[in-house]
């Protein structure tokens, strides 16, 4: 071959090399340079998320009644997978305790590639699937709520399930009340990094700290909270009882020691579980409070002054006729000339209805308004029921009357309680509260008190006091009373209101009292409802409510004699 | 010629220093992750032994039985008193 051929061939070559040169720089610097960039980012930037904790929820002695844990998703991610997904969901069905065929119809659904199969796996669950070594099925950090006394104060505790977007919400009880607190800030951490991921330290950086949710710290006492849930279960199955509910508090600080109500639920399977069951009656539920409220009543007259506790009934000898209707006892004894204490002892309607005459609508009005009855007690948990009184000043005799012994008025367990804490607390206001502080890390915040508020005097509240003891000594429930232990209560049995008129067959029972008398640790409310083996509180709650109380009593350092 | 060599090796220098840097800060941050981890399992096992419904159903296990009869004493003076 000549000369110049070859160099023309050599010519032709260069520029056909040229040519495929410039095509394929435009490849990869014009087509391709977008998605280049962005493995390039990828490679030098290493972007995570930091999880945020939400806070735990603590008892009194700070352990735990509600915790979060470290938990997992397992996903699949389908061009990865070796293995057919027969075999695969035959693998984890086991471990995952689900069926085979969900899980195999899962990893089959058609354009799925990234699947996630299940939320929330434990880490040990996590480690026996790792150990199968099953090609394609990973696994993303989550956060477990768990719940280490199991349905222990469910109703108290609430739940976390999600909101729309699919976050972690809390719902019902501490969890709904306190959720913004208890919610942790996801943080962010975006570096620049080398080929092996390390960072480089003059490159661009971005952090965005998370900040942990808060912890609360309750005045839940957790052996009180075992020993009220224990007993009234048992006290449910033993009365036949349909539903019940319990509630201590602390008197001197509105501390609230335990809440428990039957039926309930399971906090970590909250979704099995129908919605009714998730309210806590203790403040939603609403009733009648029958003889429970005249200690309430006989308080507000001993605090006007309109009565003492020698004062003598001048219509207690007999049915006692309002307006078209009979005020009768609950069993037809009449006791002419009853002292007010008497009245208490005997838990007298017609005594109590001399009570509220003398106190009168508007004044009877303006003390259960301050006691806190027809108003939210302010407790710090989700969903809290407010049964109105009847408007001021549109008060009949009748109303008056019914209301001095506890009918025609409903109330919550809650709002009980409180008025009760009172009388015990000296007539200084109550305002009951399950969270005391919420605290961070490095960082705690007492929440507030009780405002420091007189609500009857001193010598009004020891009377009554006075008053309840002797209901408890000498009243119908003195045989369940543990020896030599001074406790001021009283029962009470209320009709069921139904459609207009009460029930003739039905009742719930209830006890409210504290102890000891002289310097309380306690105040507790227990209610029955439509207990079968006794319509009679003093043969339900109130046995129930001291079988409760005898095991507090040597916890709390109570002893005979106090 | 110099200054251009000093500059080089400066460069190198720094690069080689921060890439040592950079393995440490790893090697801290997979420090912590191991003590967070064990921070976290600890913590989960204390939630367990904490629970009271647990510790009363190995009571149970046990047949430990509550105490049916508690004896009160009668408050009385206090012991070594000073004359």
């Amino acid at each position: 071959m000549e000369i110049e051929t070859r160099l023309v061939i050599i010519k032709y070559l260069f520029v056909l090399m040229g040519v495929v040169l410039l095509i394929r720089l435009f490849y990869w610097q014009g087509l391709m340079a977008s998605e280049l960039s962005e493995q390039a980012r990828a490679q030098h930037q290493s972007s995570n998320q930091i999880l945020a904790p939400r806070g735990n929820i603590l008892s009194q002695d700070n352990t735990w009644l509600a915790a979060s844990q470290e938990a997992w998703l397992l996903f699949a991610s389908k061009p990865e997978l070796k293995e057919d997904t027969k075999t695969i969901a035959v693998k984890l069905a086991p471990l995952l305790g689900e069926e085979k065929e969900r899980i195999q119809s899962l990893l089959d659904r058609p354009e799925a590639v990234w699947i996630p199969i299940k939320h929330k796996i434990s880490t040990e669950i996590k480690k026996n699937i790792q150990a199968m070594e099953i090609a394609g099925i990973g696994f993303d950090k989550q956060e477990m709520r768990v719940y280490p006394e199991g349905s222990l104060s469910a109703q108290l505790l609430g739940f976390v399930g999600k909101d729309e977007e699919g976050n972690d919400k809390g719902y019902f009880g501490l969890e709904g009340q306190y959720d913004l607190p208890l919610s942790g800030k996801p943080g962010y951490l975006q570096r620049e990094a080398d080929a092996r991921g390390a960072p480089i330290i003059f490159g661009d950086s971005k952090e965005i700290s998370a900040v942990g949710g808060a912890d609360l710290v309750t005045h839940v006492d957790k052996t009180i909270q075992l020993v009220v849930e224990q007993k009234l279960k048992q006290g449910l199955e033993k009365y036949g009882a349909i539903s019940g509910s319990a509630v201590v508090i602390d008197p001197k600080t509105g501390g609230v020691m335990a809440i428990a109500s039957f039926p309930s639920y399971d906090p970590f399977k909250y979704y099995d579980f129908t919605d009714e069951l998730f309210k806590n009656p203790v403040i939603s539920d609403t009733f009648e409070p029958g003889s429970v409220f005249k200690p309430i009543v006989m308080a507000s007259g001993l605090d006007a002054g309109v009565i003492n506790p020698e004062t003598v009934c001048d219509i207690c000898h007999g049915p006692y006729k309002v307006d078209k209707y009979f005020i009768e006892t609950w069993d037809q004894k009449y006791y002419a000339n009853s002292t007010m204490t008497d009245v208490i002892l005997h838990s007298d309607n017609v005594g109590m209805t001399y009570v509220g005459n003398k106190l009168g609508a508007e004044r009877l009005y303006d003390y259960l308004d301050k006691f806190g009855f027809g108003g939210l007690t302010g407790i710090d948990l989700q969903g809290e029921a407010n049964p109105r009184l009847r408007k001021k000043g549109t008060w009949n005799v009748v109303d008056t009357a019914t209301a001095a012994f506890g009918q025609g008025v409903a109330v919550t367990p809650i709002q009980m309680v409180k008025a009760i804490a009172i009388i015990a607390n000296k007539g200084m206001n109550v305002e009951p509260r399950v969270v005391d502080k919420i605290k961070g890390l490095g960082w705690e915040q007492d929440l507030p008190q009780s405002q420091e508020k007189r609500v009857i005097s001193e010598t009004a509240a020891n009377q009554v006091t006075k008053m309840m003891i002797q209901a408890v000594k000498n009243g119908e429930a003195k045989w369940a009373v543990p020896k030599g232990f001074n406790v001021a209560g009283k029962t009470g049995t209320a009709q069921i209101p139904l459609q207009g008129h009460y029930d003739a067959e039905k009742t719930n029972a209830s006890f409210v009292g504290f102890a000891p008398p002289s310097d309380p640790k306690f105040v507790m409310f227990i209610t029955l409802k439509e207990p079968k083996t006794s319509p009679w509180a003093s043969e339900t709650t109130a046995p129930l409510w001291f079988s409760i109380a005898k095991e507090m009593f040597p916890y709390l350092g109570i002893q005979p004699g106090d | 010629m110099l200054p251009l060599g000093l500059l080089f090796s400066l460069n190198v220098f720094l690069s080689i220093g921060s890439s040592s840097q950079g393995a440490q800060i790893i090697d801290v941050e997979r420090k912590i992750k191991i003590l967070e981890d064990e921070n976290r399992q600890l913590t989960q096992t204390l939630v367990i032994k904490t629970s009271l419904t647990k510790v009363s159903e190995r009571v149970e296990e046990l047949n430990l039985v509550r105490p049916t009869q508690v004896v009160y004493l009668n408050k009385s003076d206090t012991f070594a008193k000073l004359p």
